[in-house]
Formats: C-alpha cells, structure tokens, sequence
C-alpha cells in the first residue's frame, strides 16, 4: 500500500514538496537577516488567532483561520518591537517572553474550546504538532502561491536583495530601495510560516525554514549555493517527513519532518568537506606526517654526526600517541623511506634523500632567521623546530635563491643542494 | 570640468541624535582632484558627517550638493567605502562577487554581467593586488585583505569621487601603503577623495587638505596652512602630549 491510495496522496506529497521547498527558500534569506527567531516567534504566536476562528466560526476556515493566524503573530511582532524600543530590555528577552506569552493564551483557549458544545474542534490539534495527512487542494494552491510570490521576488530582485542583506548601506547609496524589499521580504516570510502551520504544526515550523538554511550555509560558497542545497533539503526533509507521518499514522509531521532535516544536517556537519571529520582527519594526518618526518631526521641527523653510521631505524625514533605512532611507521615503510636489511630496519636510499631534504628545508630557515631577520645563532634553531615540515618545495628554492645558496647554517653546518 | 570646481558642497548641516547635536552647522567645500583627511576625536561626528552626505543619516537642517546637483542625480559618480565592520563578512560569496556589486548599478534585473564588467572587476583586483583571491570566501579575509576588497569595490564603480570611512583602522602596514599609493594615484587622475581618519601622524604623509571636525568645524583647507598646533589644540580641547611626537 503507497501513499497514494490515500484519497488525498498526491495533495499531501505535493503539498509537503512545496512547504520543503518554500522553508528552504525563505529560511535562508531569514537567517542571513538574522531573524530566524522572528519565525519561531510567528508560529508559536499564531496559536491563539488559530483557536479564535475556530472558536467564532464553529468550525474549521482555512482562509479566515490563516488570516486569525497572521493577526495574532502581527501583534506579537510589534509588541516585541514595542518593547525593545520603549525599555532596556533586549531583543532576544523580549522575543522568549512574547513568544511563550502568546503560545500560552492559545493553549488556554484551545482547553476552551475542547469544552464547548456546537462546535467541532476536529483539526484543531493538528496545528500544535502538524499533521501533513490533513492536506487538500486547497492548501496546495495556496503553498504553490506564497513559494511562487517568493521566487519571483527573489528572482527579480537578486542583486538589490543581495546587496542589501550583506551591506545595507552600499544599497542604500546605490539606490537600492531596500526598505521596499526588507518588508516584502518579511511580509512573504511570516506568510509562509503561516500557512505551513497545518502542516507543521506551530511548534516546529520555524525548524522547516530554518534547519535547511543553516545546513546549506554550512556546506555552500556562494548565495546561489546556498539557495539551491537549502531548497533541495527543505524537499527532502518536507516529502520524506509528510510520507512517514502519513504512512505511520500517529506520528506527527511536524516530527518527522523536523528529525529528518536534523539528520540530514548532522549528516552534513560531520561528513562534508568542511565538517568536523575532516578537520579531525587533517589534524591527525598532519601529526602522522610531522612524526615519521621526524623519525627520519633525528636518523639522519645521528648518521651525520657519526652517532649511527649503519643508519639504524629502531621504533621508539616516531613519536606521538598510540594510533599516530602505528601509522606513522606504516607511512615509513610504505613509502619505502625505510627497508628491513640484515634483521634490522635501516633508512633505505630515499630515506635518506628525504632526510637531506627535510634538513635542508631546517637549515634554510635557519638561516633567514640569522641573516635576514638578525636573530641571534643560538636561538635561531628552536624558532626554526617544525618549519622543515610546512616550507614547501617551491618556498625552499626561492629562499635558496634569497639567501644566496648557503653551502652552512648559522651553527656552521652543511646544507647540501 | 573646471579644476575648481567644487565637488562637494555642505551648507549649515546639522544632524542630531535624541537631541543631541552630533553634527552642529557644518558648511563644506570640497574642491576637484583633493585628496581631504576628515580629522577630530573620538565621537566627533566624522562618521556620521559621512553618512549624513550620502542620506545614510537624516540631517534635521543643511543643503548638500555633489557635483553641483543633488545626490540622488548623481549617485554613480560617487563611491563609498562603509567601516569594514558595517557589513557581516559570514555572507556566503566570494571576492569576485562583492567587487562585481561595484557593477550593479549599471545593470537590470535581466542582465548578466558583461566583458566590460568582468575586465573592470578583474583590474580593479589587480589594483589593490588582491587578485588571487578572487575566489576566496569572504569570510576568510584577514583584516586588511577585507578593506582591499571594499576598496575595489569602490573603484569598480569608476566614480569620480571617493568617500572612505576608516580605511585605515586596523590593517597591516602593506595594505596601508596600498591604500595609500592607490588614493594618490586616483587623485592624480583628477578623482576626488575624501577619507576619515583618526591617525594623526600620518595626515601630512596621506592627505593634501584636512577638515578639522568636532561635533562643528573647527578648521578646514591645506595641510600645510591648516594642521597646525594652534587648530589641533583647538579640535582635541587643550595640549596633547602626543602632539609634541607629530613634529608641528
């Protein structure tokens, strides 16, 4: 059995496309705004507009419960602004206390409205939690009609809405009319949490606009990047969500929706390229490299000084912790810096280049330090400890070429070339 | 174009907040191909002098004209550089992209951006040696790689007058003496710059002219004529110590 032997399946998996697409769209202009709190403030707010038409009409009007909807989150926001700009109290203060004040009146008036007779309240709970199932044609058009107006203003107006977000004033000074599109821009905002309220229900439809947004402007360049992942995670999320909600009937869409975009943005901070495994995995390769470079250089340097003329390799020569160690050596060998001769490991003939190399890079800077940067012999080596392993190859010859080839570092040892 | 012609003219201007002048009857002339320091403490208006030019700010008296005509008429013959820290520099584009809104002006909303467009970013790049970084996200600028960028911005308008708020607060030595040398090389062309400044030892070094502001104008004209102690005395209240180091 699919979703669409459901009488209304195609209107609910439709539907729940287009929301996705809809918070993916306006979620990222609201966050770059900084208002992704104004949409869970609109939501949680809406409640009590919500439970009022229900209330006066006795039964469900989507038109008229949409319109109680935008009333009552209207005057939370300018409550907020009222407070903010006639107190000391601040933005984010002003919005938590709104916030719960107006969701609390809604649960009141909804316990209310459960005890009153000559109405039916059937639906009404679908606005606390969201419940995608309940989705009709109507609630398609009208979806379909707030992401059209939202692309088309976004479309028509990219440049000047660019500009505006990253730097209000340079659009002001390039005539840029940016009041005309900070309103527009809020008003297609709050009327698409509005309607996605049914849907979503007022508790977690913030998180429609706002977790594909965040998600996208972790992983994406550009403004265009940003869009385009946070609409492709707004679908993914709004579809897979609305299908598992309907498909397992009492789970609410508002959930299911909600642990999906949150999977996918977990997914995205720990694997994408910038994502915490990443950063994780060129530390560790960076400290495997710094190791076994080590290990080569404090040979050859023993080899040099007559210390290991048979150019030993023993183990306990790679430093670090535990893993580092293991893959330090296994670096070694693989690339046949090192070679078992005789019962023992020696440094093998590229071993042996590569350490010529790693203390030449040393030695160089070494002497940039004395001679350009006049720092005293004795200290140039421990300012000069690690530099063998970030001078690039490129970076050696142009010293070299600086420094007028040295044939001998400041403590008067050879630099071969 | 006259070489005297006056470029920017303030009549009286006057702007407050909560009723406090910050800016108190300021009359300006700003004269063709000057390169002009606007000078004075901490909380002396030079900021919202600025702004109160271009309409960022709303002036509760005065007349101020570019060009002889008014500023709406003339808006791409003048380009501004906000303080670096005005703007969020987490938005997500590149280089490239904040130089090519110096552009923006000159296309519809149809419109992509065209050869000329591309060359005149690309040279302005070039300019403030940032090209490399084209690509680069924004938000991995250092400082001074930051202003470079909004200075090239600026000149991918290809304006006939600058005004640049603090481009030298907070940058490193190299960039200042960019931004220097390119300044100079956009007055030689016959350009016109105007910039807040608050170092003052190295006013005699970047400017030709000053306008000594705090809260009203204190003095303004050649650097020469003008910086001088009897008027710094004036613009910082009373004898500084730190001006016995400026050698005046």
């Amino acid at each position: 059995m699919g979703i669409f032997s459901i009488v209304n399946g195609v209107y609910v998996m439709a539907g729940s496309l287009l929301l996705g697409a809809l918070g993916g769209l306006l979620g990222v202009f609201a966050v770059l705004r900084k208002q992704g709190l104004l949409g869970d403030v609109l939501s949680h707010a809406a409640l009590p507009g919500i439970v009022l038409s229900f209330i006066f009409l006795g039964e469900k009007n989507l038109p008229i419960l949409i319109l109680g909807a935008l009333v009552s989150g209207m005057i939370s926001a300018l409550l907020i602004d009222k407070i903010v700009a006639s107190t000391r109290i601040k933005m984010d203060g002003a919005m938590a206390v709104v916030l719960s004040w107006f969701f609390g009146i809604g649960i009141l008036f909804l316990s209310y409205l459960k005890r009153m007779e000559n109405v039916s309240p059937s639906g009404i709970n679908d606005f606390i939690f969201g419940q995608a199932a309940g989705m009709l044609q109507l609630d398609v058009v009208l979806i379909g009609t707030v992401f059209g107006l939202g692309v088309l203003h976004v479309l028509i107006k990219w440049r000047q809405i660019k500009l505006m977000i990253f730097d209000r004033n340079y659009a002001h000074v390039m005539g840029v009319n940016h009041r005309f599109n900070e309103v527009l821009l809020t008003v297609i905002f709050s009327f698409g949490i509005v309607i996605s309220l049914q849907a979503v229900g007022v508790v977690l439809t913030a998180a429609l606009f706002i977790t594909p947004a965040v998600t996208a402007l972790f992983l994406a360049n550009s403004l265009w990047a940003t869009v385009l992942w946070s609409v492709t995670f707004g679908m993914i999320g709004g579809v897979t969500g609305a299908y598992l909600s309907v498909m397992y009937r009492d789970v609410p869409t508002g959930a299911s929706i909600v642990v999906v975009l949150s999977l996918i943005f977990i997914l995205v901070v720990l694997f994408s390229k910038k994502g915490f495994l990443m950063k994780m995995l060129e530390g560790f390769r960076y400290r495997v490299r710094v190791s076994y470079e080590n290990a080569v250089l404090s040979c050859y340097r023993m080899m040099e000084s007559g210390d290991c003329p048979e150019m030993t390799v023993k183990k306990d020569l790679v430093k670090g912790g535990v893993l580092v160690k293991l893959v330090a050596w296994r670096a070694l060998v693989k690339k046949k810096l090192v070679k078992f001769v005789g019962g023992q490991w020696v440094l093998s003939k590229g071993g042996l280049e590569f350490g010529r190399k790693l203390i030449k890079k040393h030695r160089l800077w070494e002497v940039y330090l004395a001679n350009k940067l006049s720092m005293d012999a004795g200290k140039v080596h421990l300012e000069a400890e690690d530099m063998e392993h970030i001078l690039t190859d490129e970076m050696v010859v142009r010293l070299e070429k600086m420094l007028g080839n040295p044939k001998v570092d400041p403590h008067g040892k050879q630099i071969i070339s | 174009m006259k070489k005297n012609e006056n470029v920017v003219e303030v009549r009286d201007l006057t702007v407050v907040y909560d009723r406090v002048p910050v800016v108190w009857n300021v009359d300006i002339e700003i004269t063709k191909g000057h390169l002009v320091g606007i000078i004075g403490p901490n909380g002396a208006g030079k900021t919202t002098l600025l702004k109160a030019l271009l309409g960022l700010t709303e002036s509760v008296s005065g007349e101020v004209s570019f060009f002889g005509d008014s500023y709406g008429n003339v808006r791409k013959r003048v380009a501004y550089v906000p303080q670096r820290d005005s703007v969020d520099w987490d938005f997500p584009t590149t280089v490239y992209d904040v130089v090519m809104m110096g552009r923006y002006t000159e296309m519809r909303f149809w419109q992509r951006p065209g050869d000329e467009d591309h060359n005149v970013v690309k040279r302005a790049l070039k300019n403030v040696g940032i090209e490399d970084l084209a690509e680069r996200r924004i938000s991995e600028l250092s400082g001074g790689q930051k202003q470079r960028v909004f200075l090239a911005r600026a000149m991918a308008q290809q304006a006939e007058l600058y005004l640049l708020d603090e481009p030298y607060a907070g940058i490193d030595v190299a960039t200042e003496k960019t931004i220097s040398d390119i300044l100079k090389d956009l007055v030689s062309k016959g350009k016109t710059v105007v910039v807040v400044h608050h170092d003052l030892s190295t006013v005699k070094e970047y400017f030709d002219s000053v306008i000594m502001l705090n809260v009203r104008k204190v003095a303004s004209g050649s650097v020469e004529e003008v910086f001088v102690r009897g008027n710094l005395e004036k613009l910082y209240g009373g004898s500084l110590p730190f001006m016995d180091n400026l050698k005046i």
